[in-house]
């Protein structure tokens, strides 16, 4: 488990932490440590000072011990044992081991009494002793040797109390201790100092910088730290102001560039309603001529063309009545081939009109004229089926809704039966009385197509205006081998 | 000193400078003619002794090889102290043999002079039975004593010595110019030393010091006996091994310390251990007086008794004399005689 408790710590936090912790540990060390340590440091000093003693009044025990001089060496450990606490006896011993000198200090027997035994040794110095026998004797500049002799002149035992050192241990522990408690002390109340020396303009900072993220770039802290914290903070006073400055030149440069969009989409908007309301009255004129050039044809054209096949049919009769003959016969052919060149152009006329004023619409509305016309596809498409559902109360589509509705699923038949290689396709009509609208849905289960990569063409852009001078929504959803649904809602 | 003849002899590159004493009788005649015979003859010897003398005052390694005698050093021992003073003593007798072992000496006469180095040469010697003169060097009085007992007093006659440590009319001295008067002196003797209790008193009412001499014996308690000479000012110590002896000495320096008594001893090295002065005698000094004795044994032919050091020196432990309030005088350091030669800047 990764410790992350310190992340969420403040400046003032860490700071404390980082003063404190270093004494903390310090403090706490050396008191476990001296604690720890106290009997063996005890035992230690004990040994040592009473090693040194002993060693010391049995060196200098000797005179004392080979004269004989007691008192003078009683008066000596007498002397250190009111002077050292820690020795609880002093024992001068002869060589045979009988006490010559015994001082006991006024102190209780202690158990852990420890004691030190030296050897008072007879000191020897070498030197030329004339004798009979030997080196020749020579009473001019030699170099004396001071050598120690194994004759023992007696023993010098020191008893030393550990109570004493132990006493003075444990002062020195509370000493210590109280000397590390006053470091700890002192250190907290530095790290508390330092941290408010150093969390103030931090706290200041930190205030501005809030400021400057709430967007009140006119900040001003006074800076009245030096070092980092000072540069910090003159750092943030620089920084308010040239985002301020920023902030006005980046609001001008947005006011003016908003000018120049609104500018902009308002003459798009206005060039779009130019356009839509140009392509409105393309349509309508185009609605209106076709309409007119209809009325041409089916009163004109159609009338004379009648009139042609009357005649054509009364010269054929009259032939007929005139008997055999080759004049009759050619004039009869010519009747005959008249009559058929008038017929066909009647009902090539009868399309175009058809063509240019669906007359069903006027005869059948929107919802007739629509099933006429996916007979007429059915009918000529043998391989993909045409089906129509339709719903909803189809008077109240009106205007100029219905032609524009018929000439959206003619442009939409038309280009399913010439890309997408459909087998079926379903047109829906539904009439939302609720929302006023009038649904129009395209489907085909063709080869469908990428909506992104494929350039739309002039039938799919004359769809798309056509809906939109409707005030309408149009939405194609298709994709490759899923075939191709085309959504239109027009207002009603 | 009546010459008959002095020869100089060149020999292995030194001179040798020889006299031989008159064996014949001056026969009566004109008494004019034999003074201005006999005045010739002694200034042509005398400016011949001269030239000889400043030949042998100018280079000393040329001195005093002029004995006729049979000269042999006796050392037993091979210790630095007694090779330091066979090669002395080779200076001042170049032609002198070098005994290390006397029973392979030659075979001498009555004319053979034996110089001896330290005890154990004398002892050595004197276990052969020689004939000859014997001059004990670098022993004391004491250890001389000691091995001369069971020689034959007329063997004796023709021994002498030359005694190691520092006469005691020359301490005596010493101790009152260290004082500036003459105090009461206390002095320690062994059954082996008591023979010199009769000569240090001697000194002593020379120096006109007032001298107690305390005996001591093995077994007797050394401090003690110390505490009876408290009254004395002074200890003065003597060669005596039944006192002074490694184990004691710290003893007696310590006490005679504490009970702000001075030890003037018999050894430089004994000052150097804690006492306060002494007047020692150097290899050279002796050597010196070793010279001059047999010189003058071969002038005269008279063997003189055992004498201490004439030449010395003088050592004076300052931390000691600072501890004892005592000031040490100039005069008191340079407190010596020293060889005639060695005197000569």
């Amino acid at each position: 488990m990764k410790l992350n408790l310190w992340k969420n710590w403040s400046i003032r936090a860490r700071l404390i932490f980082i003063t404190i912790i270093p004494v903390a540990l310090l403090f706490c060390t050396d008191v476990l440590y001296t604690y720890l340590f106290r009997h063996a440091e005890i035992q230690e000093e004990l040994a040592e000072r009473g090693r040194i003693i002993a060693s010391a009044l049995a060196e200098s025990s000797e005179y004392g011990v080979i004269s004989g001089n007691l008192a003078d060496l009683e008066r000596i450990a007498r002397g250190l044992v009111q002077a050292d606490n820690s020795i609880y006896a002093i024992d001068i011993l002869k060589s045979d081991k009988s006490v010559a000198v015994h001082v006991v200090s006024n102190m209780p027997q202690a158990k852990e009494n420890r004691v030190f035994d030296a050897p008072v040794k007879r000191q020897l110095l070498t030197m030329n002793e004339f004798e009979d026998e030997g080196l020749p004797h020579v009473s001019g500049q030699e170099n004396i040797k001071k050598a120690t002799g194994n004759e023992i002149a007696g023993y010098v035992r020191v008893v030393m109390s550990p109570s004493v050192l132990a006493t003075k241990q444990t002062h020195r522990i509370y000493v210590q201790s109280a000397m590390s408690f006053l470091a700890l002390f002192v250190s907290i109340l530095c790290a508390l100092y330092l941290t408010r020396t150093l969390h103030k303009p931090m706290a200041t900072a930190i205030g501005a910088l809030r400021k400057i993220r709430g967007g009140d770039y006119a900040v001003h802290v006074d800076v009245s730290a030096g070092g980092e914290i000072g540069e910090l903070l003159s750092s943030l006073n620089e920084m308010s102001v040239s985002l301020e400055e920023s902030k006005r030149d980046l609001e001008n440069k947005v006011l003016a560039r908003t000018r120049d969009l609104e500018e902009s989409r308002n003459a798009a908007l206005k060039a779009d309603a130019e356009k839509r309301k140009l392509i409105q009255r393309v349509d309508s004129a185009v609605e209106d001529e076709r309409k007119s050039i209809a009325v041409e044809i089916h009163d004109e054209l159609n009338a004379a063309l009648i009139g042609a096949r009357l005649s054509s049919r009364r010269i054929l009769d009259l032939t007929t009545n005139a008997g055999p003959g080759s004049v009759s016969a050619e004039i009869r052919a010519n009747a005959e081939s008249i009559l058929k060149v008038s017929a066909d152009l009647y009902a090539s006329a009868r399309k175009i009109v058809r063509r240019l004023r669906p007359e069903v619409l006027d005869l059948l509305g929107l919802q007739g004229a629509i099933e006429e016309m996916l007979h007429g596809y059915d009918a000529s498409h043998p391989n993909c089926r045409f089906e129509i559902r339709s719903n909803g109360d189809f008077s109240k589509v009106g205007g100029g809704l219905p032609i524009a509705a018929y000439r959206l699923v003619q442009e939409s038949l038309s280009n399913v039966v010439k890309h997408a290689e459909a087998t079926g396709v379903s047109v829906s009509l539904l009439v939302d009385e609720d929302l006023h609208t009038l649904h129009i849905t395209i489907a085909d289960n063709g080869i469908g197509f990428d909506l992104q990569s494929v350039t739309p063409g002039i039938g799919l852009i004359g769809m798309r205006e056509r809906v939109y001078a409707m005030k309408g929504q149009m939405e194609i959803k298709t994709a490759i081998g899923s075939g191709t649904v085309i959504e239109v809602r027009l207002p009603l | 000193m009546p010459l008959l003849s002095v020869r100089i002899i060149r020999h292995e590159g030194n001179y040798h400078v020889s006299s031989q004493k008159a064996g014949r009788r001056w026969k009566p005649d004109c008494l004019y003619h034999r003074f201005m015979t006999i005045a010739r003859h002694r200034i042509r010897q005398i400016l011949l002794l001269a030239f000889c003398l400043s030949v042998t005052w100018a280079n000393p390694a040329v001195s005093h090889d002029a004995h006729r005698r049979d000269l042999q050093v006796v050392a037993t021992d091979d210790s630095d102290t007694a090779r330091r003073i066979v090669q002395d003593l080779r200076k001042k007798f170049p032609s002198a043999q070098v005994l290390n072992d006397p029973t392979k000496r030659k075979p001498g006469g009555k004319d053979s002079v034996y110089i001896t180095i330290g005890p154990s040469a004398l002892r050595a010697l004197l276990s052969q039975h020689p004939e000859g003169t014997i001059i004990s060097t670098f022993t004391s009085s004491q250890a001389y004593r000691a091995i001369l007992e069971s020689t034959p007093e007329k063997r004796t006659a023709a021994i002498t010595a030359i005694y190691a440590e520092p006469s005691p009319l020359v301490q005596l001295r010493l101790i009152s110019m260290l004082y500036k008067r003459p105090v009461e002196t206390g002095s320690i003797l062994s059954a082996k030393t008591a023979f010199l209790e009769s000569a240090l008193q001697r000194a002593a009412s020379y120096a006109n010091i007032s001298l107690t001499v305390e005996t001591f014996s093995l077994g007797d308690n050394l401090n003690r006996v110390l505490n009876r000479l408290s009254d004395a000012l002074v200890i003065l110590a003597l060669p005596d091994s039944t006192v002074y002896n490694a184990e004691n000495i710290r003893n007696i320096l310590v006490t005679t310390y504490r009970n702000n008594q001075a030890v003037v001893g018999f050894s430089a090295a004994l000052v150097k251990a804690g006492a306060l002065a002494t007047t020692y005698s150097e290899i050279e000094d002796i050597d010196a007086q070793i010279d001059e004795l047999v010189r003058d044994f071969e002038a005269s032919g008279k063997l003189p008794e055992p004498q201490f050091p004439k030449y010395f020196r003088t050592i004076v432990n300052e931390d000691v004399a600072r501890s004892l309030n005592i000031v040490v005088d100039e005069s008191v350091k340079s407190f010596a005689r020293k060889p005639a030669m060695m005197r000569q800047p």
